[in-house]
């Protein structure tokens, strides 16, 4: 039929020119996420191979993209032909094609960076390509669950954190940062008593309230979560960090805050001191000595209370 | 809860393991054996060091990509360790630099290989850690500043090379060299620093194009190439004008379908119009010119071909159309399903296309992503010049008005990531901060949190992880213990963001250190106070004095991290029996990691010398004495001696 010599005709005559030797193939029988591609390193390790006119030793991820529009392109240009025979050339189909072509994209590279994350959940660029393409094509609708469910898998794997972060403040599915902090709250405060050694809810926690510490300072759902790391006597290091950020903070401390701290103190080897931030660094000192030089720091830049 | 250690908690059970086995042996030999266990066994490396240098022989593989790191790398190492290299070898490595060194400025990996920003890096530092006049005086600074001035973008940040990646690590080897070499200058370090902290505002606009600029622009010459050939073709071998073709399926929607949907003609470069009568002629005039053919007849085309020609060119539109909408759509910020409602009628610009203003208020929509947006913005509208489809393109990479975003490189945790999102990490944390220092802008960044984050990356084993909940590594001994140096000399700074609760805008950074005087008091000739808004007498900071008083001025803050264990665990856990060092135990030894551990031992060392000319005590050095290393330069990781050296080499401009 006439279609099938068109889109043959189409792809010679518009696929077959070489351009510079840099650009891969047209070809849509090409597959352009070949094997062949892999992924960049991550830094700081060896530099891309840079030569000029070898185009298959870019470690770019953006070889990656121009390989994959050029063939949505190139497949486009048939399901086009086929549409615009029929009908007028009208807005509704250019903004059909053109969200296809994103969808398209989007789905495929994050299909493509998840398949590396299942071997390396932490793989930097992957993350750091998989940003790019939810930014610049779109696909948030999966990503918090997908968080969710890296973060069930393991609950330490602080890019899983960090990408949540990426998605609850950049994703124009949800509402922004304020809008998601209660229940992302809530969803860290479950991690944090889980793992009260894990690291990346604390720092989590406190990038909730990133650009509003008073409120971070005025939620007694912080400060209570502290209070009950302590209470259980143990992996309590960033519990106390965390106290003693919120101090220096204008906190006041309640009566069950400074019996708590009074409780870690061991006696003889700890001066109690009525500064409750004082004794904080002061237990940290002891308690978590790799950072003894910077615990001292704090006490010494503590603001002395008038 | 007793649920199944994760992934990362058994990794890092193993690591834990084996370094505390190895700690646990240390401390139960006889003080003799512990002795010769903590002794950095310099012959060892040494000799690793000079037979891979001498590897590098030019007669080696010459696809290698890396070689003017290795160059770096080995070098760097055994100008720590105190040693030097024969003469010859050291002609060999100027040499073989030369040779990789782009006729157009900066070097490549290799000769003949096209000059990327890392390898320009390392190759600087190699000539600098070699020293001399041969080695120094082949160094050519001017083209070294124009390839630097190719790789700047307009949105303050540096590509790696052409159409290379923009990141962090980008800007701190274009500002690293600029400043070693005494090139830097304001044009270099223009919005550096937004690009660090306020990053990405024209990286999203681009992002939010979907493709980046050079990406773009070789799709639509894709397109337009096409276009081109099939007119080409048409012209050669119909030369015949539009309207004597019957479409086959005997129908006007082939001729209406031809109208651009909003009567206008596209505006790009002239072949990109639709086929009109003069068009065709104006082909058939150039097709013979150039076959020389006879045109005068109208024949009948074989309907099919002129069909699918025109069809096909068409289509080639239409995509064109699509790829120009689609760029629209992210920078006006007007999403997809309503802009064509909105754009009917009086709203397009001469090309019947694009709407002629961005869409006002606070708020862009790229690609459904919300972003503040700094009032009107450039809009598309009245573009002119002759370079057509690429004048369109130049709108979305100048200006920071159409999106500025509040998305930092500095992230939540208080690292700096490589790219705005992206996860905190120990090497673009050194990069970022080492950056905003030579630009004199470090003010700008949450030192205190960058401390914080950087004070936990410390584990138990001694060494140093590059992220949260991460292997440790001995390579970041460097990158994270190098953040402790730079920060030993921003107290002051520190001191006043602590007060303020954060950092201040707007303040240029007092690199000189010491205290606040405000009277201007010249701590060094070079460089003196400047505080916008302030008093005193205000003098533009010298950018290439920098990197120089950094280091003159003393310390006064002792490095906050614990030393002594990250010297245990290079000692004792990265060497490597027969020479060099490694990431951890059970891992290979390679020159990186002897480099970067190696340079973070000689930081760990000289942490604590007030008085630069003094050697540092026995107690901050860990086992003999005899493992004391040369001093390196915490900016440029440059052994001290040959950083002098080179930068009295360069001081004339």
């Amino acid at each position: 039929m006439v279609r099938t010599r068109l889109s043959q005709s189409t792809i010679s005559l518009t696929l077959s020119k070489p351009w510079t030797t840099s650009e891969p193939s047209m070809s849509p029988t090409s597959d352009p996420l070949a094997p062949s591609i892999s992924p960049p390193k991550p830094f700081p390790s060896t530099p891309a191979i840079t030569l000029y006119g070898i185009s298959g030793v870019w470690y770019s991820r953006h070889l990656i993209l121009t390989c994959k529009l050029n063939w949505i392109l190139s497949t486009t240009l048939l399901r086009i032909i086929q549409k615009i025979i029929r009908y007028d050339i009208c807005r509704h189909h250019r903004r059909w094609v053109a969200e296809k072509l994103g969808t398209d994209a989007a789905d495929k590279e994050l299909e493509f960076t998840k398949k590396i994350l299942s071997a390396d959940a932490k793989h930097y660029h992957a993350w750091s390509h998989r940003q790019w393409v939810l930014l610049a094509l779109g696909g948030w609708e999966d990503e918090l669950d997908y968080c969710r469910e890296l973060l069930e898998e393991d609950i330490f794997n602080n890019s899983a954190w960090n990408q949540r972060y990426f998605v609850i403040t950049r994703s124009p599915l949800l509402g922004g940062l304020e809008a998601m902090r209660e229940s992302e709250v809530s969803y860290t405060v479950e991690a944090i008593l889980a793992h009260p050694e894990n690291e990346s809810p604390w720092r989590y926690l406190r990038g909730l309230y990133k650009g509003d510490t008073q409120s971070w300072v005025n939620d007694h759902q912080v400060s209570l979560l502290c209070l009950r790391v302590l209470n259980t006597k143990s992996n309590f290091v960033f519990a106390l960090s965390t106290l003693l950020d919120l101090l220096c903070h204008g906190l006041q401390p309640s009566q069950e805050a400074k019996d708590v701290v009074a409780a870690l103190e061991m006696s003889g080897t700890v001066e109690p001191d009525s500064d409750l931030a004082k004794s904080v660094c002061f237990i940290l000192e002891h308690v978590d000595p790799i950072r003894a030089n910077y615990w001292r720091w704090r006490k010494s830049k503590l603001p002395h209370a008038t | 809860m007793t649920a199944a250690p994760t992934k990362t908690q058994q990794e890092q059970w193993i690591v834990e393991n084996q370094v505390f086995q190895i700690f646990d042996l240390f401390a139960n030999l006889p003080r003799n054996a512990k002795s010769a266990l903590v002794e950095l066994q310099r012959d060892n490396h040494l000799e690793y060091l000079t037979r891979g240098l001498k590897r590098l022989d030019p007669s080696f593989c010459v696809l290698d990509a890396n070689r003017p790191w290795l160059c770096y790398w080995i070098l760097h190492s055994i100008a720590l360790l105190g040693d030097y290299v024969e003469h010859e070898v050291e002609n060999n490595v100027v040499d073989f630099l030369s040779r990789c060194q782009d006729p157009n400025g900066g070097y490549g990996g290799g000769p003949g290989q096209l000059p990327h920003l890392a390898t320009t890096y390392a190759a600087v530092n190699a000539l600098i850690t070699v020293g001399g006049e041969r080695s120094l005086s082949s160094i050519n600074r001017e083209k070294v500043y124009m390839f630097l001035k190719r790789m700047k973008q307009p949105s303050g940040a540096f590509r790696m090379h052409d159409a290379g990646e923009i990141d962090v690590r980008a800007c701190y080897t274009a500002i690293s060299v600029a400043s070693v070499l005494n090139i830097l200058d304001d044009e270099l370090i223009q919005n550096v620093g937004d690009y660090i902290l306020r990053c990405g505002s024209r990286k999203l606009v681009q992002m939010g194009v979907a493709i980046e600029e050079c990406l773009l622009k070789r799709v639509i010459h894709w397109i337009e190439d096409s276009l081109r050939l099939v007119e080409k073709v048409f012209a050669d071998l119909y030369n015949i004008p539009d309207k004597y073709l019957v479409p086959k399926e005997g129908n006007t929607n082939i001729s209406s379908a031809e109208k651009p949907s909003h009567g206008k003609k596209i505006r790009s470069s002239p072949e990109n119009s639709k086929s009109t009568n003069a068009e065709s002629k104006e082909d058939a005039k150039n097709a013979e010119a150039e076959t020389g053919a006879n045109v005068g007849c109208n024949r009948r085309v074989p309907i099919e071909k002129g069909h699918s020609l025109l069809t096909v060119r068409r289509v080639l539109i239409l995509v064109l159309h699509l790829v120009y909408a689609h760029i629209l759509d992210m920078s006006c910020g007007t999403t997809a399903p309503h802009r064509f409602e909105e754009s009917e009628g009086s709203q397009l610009d001469d090309t019947g296309l694009f709407p002629a203003t961005h869409s006002p208020g606070g708020c862009v929509r790229i690609r459904g992503a919300l972003f503040p947006s700094l009032g009107q913005g450039k809009s598309v509208q009245g573009r002119s010049g002759a370079g057509g489809v690429w004048d369109e393109l130049e709108v979305f990479s100048i200006p920071n008005e159409l999106v500025l975003t509040l998305m930092s490189c500095q992230t939540y945790e208080g690292g700096i990531s490589g790219e705005p999102g992206a996860e905190a990490h120990g090497g673009y944390t050194f990069c970022g901060f080492a950056t905003m220092i030579l630009i004199n802008e470090v003010n700008r960044l949450d030192l205190a949190g960058l401390l914080d984050w950087v004070a936990f990356r410390q584990g138990r084993e001694g060494g140093f992880q590059g992220r949260t909940n991460k292997l440790v590594d001995s390579c970041y001994s460097f990158w994270q213990g190098g953040a402790f140096a730079l920060l030993q000399r921003l107290h002051a700074i520190l001191d006043e963001q602590l007060v303020n609760f954060g950092p201040q805008t707007g303040v240029a950074s007092d690199i000189s250190g010491g205290e606040e005087s405000s009277d201007g008091t010249q701590v060094d000739d070079k460089t003196c106070h400047f505080k916008l808004g302030g008093t005193n007498a205000s003098c533009p900071v010298n950018l290439n004095s920098i990197g120089y008083n950094f280091v003159k001025q003393p310390g006064e803050m002792e490095a906050l991290y614990h030393r002594w264990s990250l010297q245990q665990y290079i000692l004792l856990c990265a060497q490597d029996m027969e020479g060099g060092l490694k990431d951890k135990p059970g891992k290979r030894r390679d020159f990186y990691h002897t480099c970067y551990s190696l340079s973070g031992l000689s930081l760990s060392q000289h942490s604590w010398s007030q008085d630069e000319d003094a050697p540092p005590l026995p107690n901050a050095v860990m086992g003999p004495y005899a493992n004391l290393l040369e001093r390196t330069h915490p900016l440029f990781n440059v052994v001290l001696d040959q950083y002098y050296d080179a930068h009295e080499f360069f001081d004339t401009p």
